[in-house]
């Protein structure tokens, strides 16, 4: 069941279309909502949330009607925006807290609860501390901590890891993952980071210019036309290029001992054309995967 | 058996969840706990009831040592003329200026610093509305300023009710206090609105603290100006009305109008006589409505159309 079921969505900031005729399943699990800057992917997410009014089009959120349902969504949504932000003069208890409250957690339950996901993202020993004296780090956690506080079902990362430095990046990547995969939250994450997306994320929807481009799993979108198959010798053997090709393969190219050949046939055919020219060739093939491009080449295709 | 003391792993909430009716209250009680945090206010609190403590000594002295040095004329002269329910009015004019840095205290950061810090992503990404914030903003900014008022002036009616009963406290009007308290209501929460209006409209507290002192005073000194123009003026007595009611066209005179309309008094002079014609008389119901409706208006409205949780350009 989708969690999210948008249908032919347009916002307009002005004359300006920030998103056009958008239409998405949103499957559960972890999802990357991918784009360049200015795609649209934060008005989106301000949309799914109710903070903007589309100028046609629809959906549902958790079941829940975007247009009419802005408070019960809120309820089952937890948001994480991409812009510092926090309530001033207040300690990160109390901060967090106070968000569990604004959800409708009772007073105690909220309190209890900001106590476990402070220490849960890794704020335990600085929960006292004002936030206004948090690095940049701490106050990713906090903005996670907030957005977590209340148990939501759907969790709305908008650029997680912005400002982070290496290290604090990791473990920000970490906790989205332990959340997505191991607490049974699904995540939705907004970024132009291609790695975050990659460390993170089973399934990608690409945005450009407000309208969606592709939205397939991370493998699929990796994977290249025709599904070519990388070879991986025990080392290169130009005997064998040229037995590929005896057998009706394509030679594409060749990085170190990994040869990418096309068949025409399906991929069982193409194994068994491989393993005949190999056995021609005598070289010994220590493995057999589909060819696939970085995220970041699949990306730059799609936007393009 | 050994069991955590807490467990530390993430899990989602399955408990209950309060109604979403009373997510205003969430914020009016933090605001609440937040102005009333401040050691500022309650020293303000406590200045802004001098005219009280200077009557309570005053009348105390009178009572106490001219009885005693048979002045019991002396003692009967200063308590007739008397008029208990200008001494809460009196009580406003003397604080006044320190009730307004109480307003400012509470409530020119209460939406400006939330600008500031981006909170209302925090505030309206939760099951919150637009409402419930300013509401609840509004409330956390009422519910102080009215305590300023209203506890000073409830202990003094409290002890005039026991010291003062012989002199007609309680007779002169037994409405007294609901009145009071009726005053104090309506001129907090024209503050409130004001001061809201303005803080939503800064994206510091700062500044929001300096527009609404600067509108506070500047509209008081305009007014001011102008009535003391248009009576040396030796107007036609037929205009005199007009130039009274110049001294309501400020912040000040519209506080100081609601008071005056619900005590129903114009004011009076309690340790000395200055003559009637220093005193402005309560303004008439559509002339305080105009000075009260419509800064609350157009203020309210400027807040709910500033706050939002995005910055739509056009």
């Amino acid at each position: 069941m989708p969690i999210a079921s948008i249908q032919g969505l347009t916002v307009r900031y002005g004359s300006f279309t920030a998103l056009s005729d958008f239409s998405l399943e949103l499957p559960e699990g972890c999802v990357g909502l991918l784009g360049p800057n200015g795609a649209g992917k934060t008005t989106f997410l301000k949309t799914l949330l109710g903070f903007i009014k589309p100028a046609s089009g629809g959906g549902h959120v958790l079941g829940f009607d975007i247009a009419r349902q802005g408070r019960e969504i809120r309820q089952g949504l937890g948001y994480m925006p991409e812009q510092d932000c926090h309530i001033p003069g207040m300690s990160a208890v109390s901060f967090v807290a106070y968000a569990g409250e604004l959800a409708g957690l009772p007073r105690n339950q909220a309190l209890r609860r900001a106590h476990e996901v402070l220490e849960y993202t890794g704020l335990g020993e600085a929960r006292y501390r004002n936030v206004d004296t948090y690095s940049t780090g701490m106050r990713q956690r906090i903005k996670l901590a907030q957005a977590l506080v209340h148990g939501p079902k759907l969790l709305l990362l908008d650029e997680p890891t912005n400002g982070l430095d290496p290290k604090g990046r990791q473990e920000m990547l970490t906790l989205v993952r332990d959340i997505s995969h191991g607490k049974g939250v699904n995540v939705l994450v907004c970024s132009h980071l291609l790695p975050d997306i990659e460390r993170t994320c089973d399934e990608v929807v690409v945005l450009h210019q407000g309208r969606l481009r592709a939205q397939q799993s991370v493998t699929n979108l990796r994977l290249l036309d025709g599904a070519p198959i990388d070879v991986e010798l025990r080392e290169f053997s130009p005997v064998f290029i040229h037995a590929a090709e005896a057998q009706g393969l394509t030679y594409i190219e060749a990085r170190g001992h990994v040869v990418r050949l096309q068949g025409r046939g399906t991929q069982e055919e193409s194994a068994a054309q491989i393993y005949q020219a190999a056995r021609s060739a005598g070289v010994q093939v220590r493995g057999l995967t589909l060819a696939q491009r970085s995220l970041e080449e699949a990306f730059l295709e799609v936007i393009q | 058996m050994s069991s955590p003391i807490s467990d530390l792993t993430y899990r989602g909430y399955q408990g209950g969840l309060a109604p979403d009716k009373s997510r205003w209250q969430v914020i009016f009680r933090q605001a609440l706990r937040m102005a009333l945090k401040k050691r500022a206010y309650w020293i303000l609190m406590v200045l802004s009831g001098a005219h009280y403590l200077i009557f309570i000594a005053v009348s105390y002295f009178i009572d106490s040592f001219a009885g005693n040095m048979g002045g019991e004329q002396l003692k009967e002269q200063f308590f007739n003329r008397i008029i208990w329910r200008d001494q809460f009015l009196q009580g406003f004019q003397l604080g006044h200026f320190l009730l307004m840095s109480i307003a400012l205290l509470v409530g020119a950061g209460a939406i400006a610093n939330d600008n500031r810090s981006k909170a209302l992503l925090v505030y309206l990404s939760k099951p919150c509305s637009k409402r419930d914030y300013l509401i609840g903003k509004w409330m956390g900014m009422f519910v102080p300023i009215a305590m300023a008022l209203a506890i000073p002036a409830t202990i003094f009616y409290f002890y005039g009710a026991m010291n003062y009963r012989e002199f007609g406290f309680l007779t002169d009007d037994p409405w007294l206090y609901p009145k009071v308290i009726g005053a104090i209501g309506l001129a907090s929460a024209f503050q409130s609105s004001v001061i809201l209006g303005i803080s939503s409209l800064f994206d510091q507290g700062r500044l929001a603290g300096a527009a609404y002192a600067g509108a506070y005073v500047l509209t008081g000194i305009f007014a001011g100006i102008a009535q003391t123009i248009a009576a040396n003026q030796k107007l036609p007595e037929s205009v005199m009305p007009w130039v009274d009611r110049l001294h309501y066209l400020s912040l000040y005179g519209g506080i100081e109008g609601i008071y005056k309309t619900v005590l129903q008094t114009d004011g009076s002079f309690s340790f000395r006589d200055r003559g009637e014609s220093f005193l402005v008389p309560r303004p008439e119901l559509w002339l305080l409505a105009v000075v009260v409706i419509l800064p609350v208006t157009g203020l309210l409205w400027a807040a709910w159309r500033k706050v939002r949780a995005v910055e739509v350009v056009g």
